[in-house]
């Protein structure tokens, strides 16, 4: 029965309709599956039959466009009723075409789109048809900017397709579809600017997404997985935004952007470490303010992976180098304290990341509950019962700020690994486990790749690019083209 | 996948394997604020040392929880310092710590004793002792200059240490003195080291030869400096002398100057100059001192202030001279004359800054009015 | 695995790594630091390009085929790893002062080694990107420490200049050349990805390294004077953290660029050296390689009288090394007319 149905597939039609219509039912499951429609309508005095998906696709485009174009329609003399003359004469929906593999039709019908099969003729028609319930586009949940553009991407392929059109009105940008996912096919579309991209990368980036072989793809992020130079690192290797804003910019910048149904963001390759570290406000802002938040944001990002590990070295090994009224305070706030250093910080870490795993689930309406809890928790309760020290509070309060400073998701879970990984060589060796964490750490970060672009250029190695790193200096001066954008385009840019 | 495990299993029995570690908690530990060294009656070396009581109030304030001192005091002697410190660690109910220890007090005697050298530099070679502390020679007995010292204005005997000794310092009451500095003087090619002098004043009301007199409620006292020569205490400089030790090294912002009856502001206008002239046979140490008046108000014979900040730092220079010690620093501008450290060894500078001729120059500007 | 580095990447290591290596050489291993070793630290870069030269023109490293090419390549492993050992001998003695004093070395050096094979595990270029941004950090670290410290530094106790005399700087010139063999074993492996006809050692590089070195030599005079008596290793490397007046918590980041550099810098060995045996036995696995230099550097510092034998061989280390490169070189453009022994 199987092997019938890979056989199906593989054909293309036949002249007979009741042929196709029969395998086509056969395929979509019609006695089971009661949202597969199949419409026969006589046009002309030819049978046609009309296969769509109730609720993917749109009823009244194809009552209206369809079904009352094809019903009225005279019998034309000397003109047979084929795809050519039903695309040309009679359907009025804009985007159609003629088709004749199964597989390619049944694959679009799914998706929404209608087929028209007509009888004695081995081709038939695929009319754009999708009208599926879909989120509008909205505010972006999780990358606010206080200034800048509010939209975000949304499940809709063509919406996040349109939304990128719109932000990059230029007759250069390509958007590239392939499926992936070899039983059930999941449409993802490969986004650049010709010209500006170099078509290594493009290519590169096709080969990847062509070379998954995975049965079924669920979304970008598992896309993501198959497609990142260095699975196994800690850190992402590919940028997620949800902000067509974002993805235009590095579109613009020369990168690739790739965007899947169902998907309500875009990934981005290749990325450097400072890609993980800017945030629309930055470009947006005046540079002074800019750079300024960045500069927090960076200071963040050390503070979230090294305090921790930091405040272990010092209070369990180097105490010299504390001041000795701060040792004081130290001493004096843990003095009834029951649990070593290193097992209070890992409390506090724990509670620190249940309260915020649940915080992440729990439903709206009782999310300040969880607020008052872990405040009670983490706060007063613990310090009273003499669990943990009040100076460990400001530490752990830091390092949860310095993380959620962060605007990569991926990135800031990337560095909670890291800062345990840190935390551990530090009890275990004080700064000497510190300084071998840092290192190992910066080793492995300078190690990586993205679509074989050094993760830490264009520092190391040291490549020609704008003064918007570390910081955000005046846009009047950013006028080099990214270093991995195509030669072409740096060599015109740089000219001025 | 294999290969990460085996990684992680590693990295999980690193801290494992290591749980003999040299790991201790804040909190079990015993910091030295203060540590004092005498040389006891059968000739051990007696080491008492102050710590701060922690989770009883600790050094919070001035008293602990129980209404008694925030501050222990533990002694113990033995016949060597690593003897000592090995009694201490007894004698005391938790490890002891050496890193945070805030001054250093040594009895005049010991401190004059040939060994002393040996000692300071075993003291300052101790592991984990760094060596941050300000070093203080005292008169009498330093368990005694040890136990008069509590808070006073403070809440910490640390802070009141440190807020204390450099606001004598900036005063130009005492050296801006730390072992550190004594043991490189001691061991280095230059000059001698200088101390803090301190002594405990059993009278309330004290008369010193500037006819001050003061009323306080601390026992101790930090008034003038203490030389060194060959890394033993030679002689104490008082506090006017201090002050013009203080004036030529550099180390005083002003120079409050007892003249007829009253005391005068006298600012440096720069750091004081010293030249070193070396002839075949002869040494001739130049030293400039240009310094300002701070008030306008002052009508007096300048001459005269000039004459006799001159003399004074001539009678100290000449002091220094005749016990052979150099704490101003002309040795490092002597210094600068040689090529090489042999050549300057050969020199023999000791002995030559004892026979050496000795040119003050003293100036004096009025204030500038605004 | 093929262990491998770009020009890129070989430079900043190279760099880190000599500036560390004369560093820790002159003002913590060689015995008593004098004034003249700043001195010592320039002159000793003199010597290090016509034998860098000499090593290009030899092709060691880079044409496996050459039999005197594998021989210096065979010495310069050996001095590699030897002087790989070295640095996990210091990295052993000072976390054993600074931080663990009770716990055995065994298990003092297991996380340095571990570190330093999972770092040549992820190849070259990895280190080399690594010693770029440690090139940008270390001076924001040291300007810090510099600023904090400005008033206790003292500019004339680096007087008298010379120190013991020109006999001992020459020998320690001579000293500091021999921290460049090992340091520069990774110049000699690099690949030129784009090949732009410069030499991947320059005159400005090794001037550059040399008057880092020497720099900090100078910082280092200024906080503490010349003495009469020897200072044992662990307090001159308690001076060299902490001058003793400034408050302790500065010891931090010189804590931080000490150990640090010294990861570095055994990385930058331990790769060069698993490189240089990938080229005398192309069969071997790039990861066998820096297992077996790494378990080299481990062990030999455990190795009675280790230390004192290469005490007292480091002095002859560049002449050792220089000696059969030059006699290589000459009898290569004698031989073949002063082609290289690829070309040959």
């Amino acid at each position: 029965m199987e092997i019938d149905r890979v056989e199906m597939l593989r054909a293309a039609l036949t002249p007979s309709l009741d042929e196709n219509v029969s395998r086509f039912k056969t395929l979509l499951s019609s006695d089971t599956n009661v949202d597969a429609q199949f419409r026969f309508i006589n046009c002309a005095e030819t049978r046609l039959c009309v296969i769509y998906i109730e609720g993917m696709a749109d009823d009244r485009k194809i009552s209206d466009f369809i079904l009352r174009a094809c019903v009225n329609l005279p019998p034309a003399p000397g003109r047979r009723v084929d795809a050519a003359y039903l695309m040309e004469d009679v359907l009025e929906i804009a985007q159609c075409e003629a088709e004749h593999r199964v597989s390619e039709l049944l694959n679009s019908v799914v998706t929404g789109m209608t087929a028209v099969l007509i009888d004695g003729c081995d081709e038939a028609v695929l009319l754009e048809t999708r009208g599926y319930p879909a989120r509008p586009v909205n505010r972006t949940t999780n990358e606010s900017v206080v200034i800048g553009a509010q939209e975000g991407f949304v499940e809709s392929l063509r919406t996040n397709m349109t939304l990128m059109r719109r932000y990059v009105p230029a007759a250069g940008l390509i958007t590239e579809c392939i499926t992936v996912g070899t039983v059930v096919p999941t449409h993802v579309t490969l986004v650049y600017l010709r010209g500006v991209a170099d078509e290594g990368v493009v290519e590169a980036v096709r080969k990847r997404l062509k070379g998954i072989d995975a049965k079924t793809v669920q979304g970008l992020g598992a896309i993501q997985q198959h497609i990142e130079d260095q699975p196994w690192a800690l850190l992402p290797q590919m940028l997620q935004t949800e902000r067509p804003d974002r993805a235009a910019s590095c579109v613009m910048d020369g990168q690739v952007v790739v965007l899947a149904d169902n998907s309500p963001y875009a990934l981005i390759g290749p990325i450097t470490l400072f890609h993980q570290l800017h945030a629309s406000d930055d470009s947006f802002s005046r540079w002074q303010y800019g750079t300024f938040l960045r500069l927090i944001r960076i200071i963040g990002m050390l503070v979230s992976v090294f305090l921790p590990g930091l405040y272990i070295a010092l209070t369990d090994y180097h105490m010299h180098l504390l001041p000795l009224s701060l040792l004081g305070s130290i001493a004096e706030a843990r003095a009834n304290v029951p649990f070593p250093i290193l097992v209070e910080i890992m409390i506090m870490e724990f509670s620190f990341y249940l309260i915020n795993e649940a915080g992440t689930r729990i439903p709206q309406q009782i999310g300040s509950a969880l607020g008052i809890v872990g405040a009670l928790i983490l706060g007063q309760a613990a310090v009273s019962a003499s669990i943990i020290s009040p100076i460990l509070i400001i530490i752990v309060a830091l390092t949860g700020l310095g993380n959620y400073a962060i605007p990569d998701y991926g990135f800031g879970i990337g560095l909670v690994i890291c800062r345990l990984f840190v935390i551990a060589c530090s009890a275990a060796f004080g700064l000497y486990g510190f300084c071998m964490a840092a290192f190992v750490l910066s080793v492995s970060v300078c190690g990586m790749k993205s679509f074989g672009f050094a993760y830490v250029a264009p520092i190391a190695p040291r490549r020609p690019h704008n003064p918007d790193l570390l910081l955000r200096l005046p846009i009047w001066l950013q006028r080099r083209p990214m270093y991995f954008a195509a030669r072409a385009h740096r060599a015109r840019g740089q000219g001025g | 996948m294999r290969k990460l495990m085996a990684a992680a299993l590693i990295a999980m029995l690193c801290p494992l394997l290591c749980g003999c570690q040299d790991t201790g908690e804040v909190e079990n530990q015993a910091y030295v604020l203060v540590l004092a060294l005498d040389r006891s009656g059968d000739g051990a070396l007696a080491l008492t040392a102050r710590v701060p009581r922690i989770g009883k109030g600790g050094e919070k304030d001035g008293k602990g929880d129980s209404g008694g001192s925030s501050y222990l005091t533990f002694s113990v002697s033995a016949a060597s310092w690593s003897g000592a410190l090995d009694e201490l660690q007894w004698a005391t109910p938790r490890r002891i710590n050496l890193s945070h220890i805030e001054m250093i007090v040594v009895s005049r005697d010991l401190a004059a004793e040939p060994s002393f050298p040996a000692l300071m530099n075993a003291i300052a070679q101790t592991p984990h002792l760094y060596a941050n502390a300000r070093f203080v020679v005292c008169r009498d007995s330093a368990r005694a200059f040890l136990e008069a010292g509590d808070t006073v204005i403070g809440t910490r005997l640390s802070a009141e240490i440190q807020a204390m000794l450099s606001q004598y310092a900036s005063q130009g009451f005492i050296p801006d003195a730390c072992l550190a500095d004594a043991c490189y003087c001691a061991n280095g090619i230059y000059g001698d080291p200088v101390a803090i002098w301190g002594y405990v004043e059993e009278e309330v009301t004290e008369s010193g030869p500037s006819q001050r007199v003061m009323e306080s409620p601390m026992g101790q006292r930090f008034r003038g400096a203490a030389l060194f020569q060959d890394g033993r205490f030679v002689k104490a400089l008082d506090v006017d002398e201090t002050r013009l030790l203080n004036l030529i090294c550099g180390q005083t912002a002003t120079l409050s100057w007892a003249w007829r009856g009253d005391t005068i502001e006298l600012m440096p206008v720069t750091p004081a100059r010293k030249k070193v002239d070396i002839d075949a046979d002869s040494v001739t140490l130049n030293l400039s001192v240009a310094l300002r008046l701070t008030a306008s108000a002052f009508r007096g014979d300048t001459v005269a202030l000039v004459a006799s900040v001159k003399n004074s730092i001539a009678e100290l220079t000449a002091s220094c001279q005749r016990s052979g010690c150099d704490p101003f620093g002309f040795a490092e501008s002597a210094a600068g004359h040689f090529a090489t450290v042999p050549g300057w060894l050969a020199f023999g500078w000791h002995e030559r800054y004892r026979r050496a001729r000795i040119n003050v120059d003293v100036t004096l500007s009025a204030a500038t009015n605004p | 695995m093929k262990l491998s580095i770009s020009r890129d990447a070989a430079l900043p290591a190279a760099f880190v790594a000599a500036v560390t290596r004369i560093f820790i050489d002159l003002a913590l291993d060689g015995g008593p630091v004098h004034n003249g070793v700043w001195i010592a630290a320039l002159l000793g870069a003199l010597p290090v390009l016509p034998y860098l030269v000499c090593l290009d023109m030899v092709g060691v490293g880079k044409c496996r085929y050459a039999t005197v090419g594998r021989l210096l390549a065979g010495l310069l492993l050996a001095a590699t790893a030897l002087d790989g050992a070295r640095i996990v001998s210091v990295v052993l003695r000072a976390s054993g002062f600074l931080v663990l004093d009770p716990v055995s070395p065994f298990m003092l050096v297991l996380p340095v080694v571990l570190a330093a094979l999972w770092c040549t595990c992820r190849n070259g270029d990895a280190i080399g990107y690594a010693a770029m941004l440690w090139r940008r950090a270390f001076p924001a670290l040291m300007l810090v420490v510099m600023i904090l410290q400005w008033r206790h530094y003292r500019p004339q106790w680096l007087r008298p200049w010379l120190g013991n005399g020109w006999g001992e700087i020459a020998g320690e010139a001579i000293r500091t050349a021999g921290c460049y063999v090992p340091a520069t074993s990774v110049l000699l492996i690099c690949r030129h990805d784009d090949e732009t006809g410069k030499r991947p050692f320059t005159v400005a590089w090794i001037a550059l390294a040399s008057a880092v070195a020497s720099l900090l030599l100078v910082f280092r005079l200024m906080m503490t004077p010349s003495g009469t008596n020897d200072m044992a290793w662990i307090t001159r490397l308690d001076a060299l953290l902490t001058n003793g007046r400034a408050p302790l918590y500065l010891q931090l980041p010189m804590i931080v660029a000490f150990f640090v550099g010294l990861m570095h810098l055994l990385a930058c060995e331990c790769f060069a050296a698993a490189a240089l045996l990938q080229r005398l036995i192309p069969r071997l696995n790039g990861r066998v390689c820096a297992g077996i230099v790494i378990l080299i550097c481990a062990v030999l510092p455990f190795v009675r009288s280790f230390r004192s034998m290469l005490d007292r061989a480091m002095p002859w280390l560049f002449i050792a090394a220089a000696l059969p490169v030059a006699l290589a070189a000459l009898s290569q453009f004698h031989f073949n007319g002063g082609k290289r022994s690829c070309e040959s």
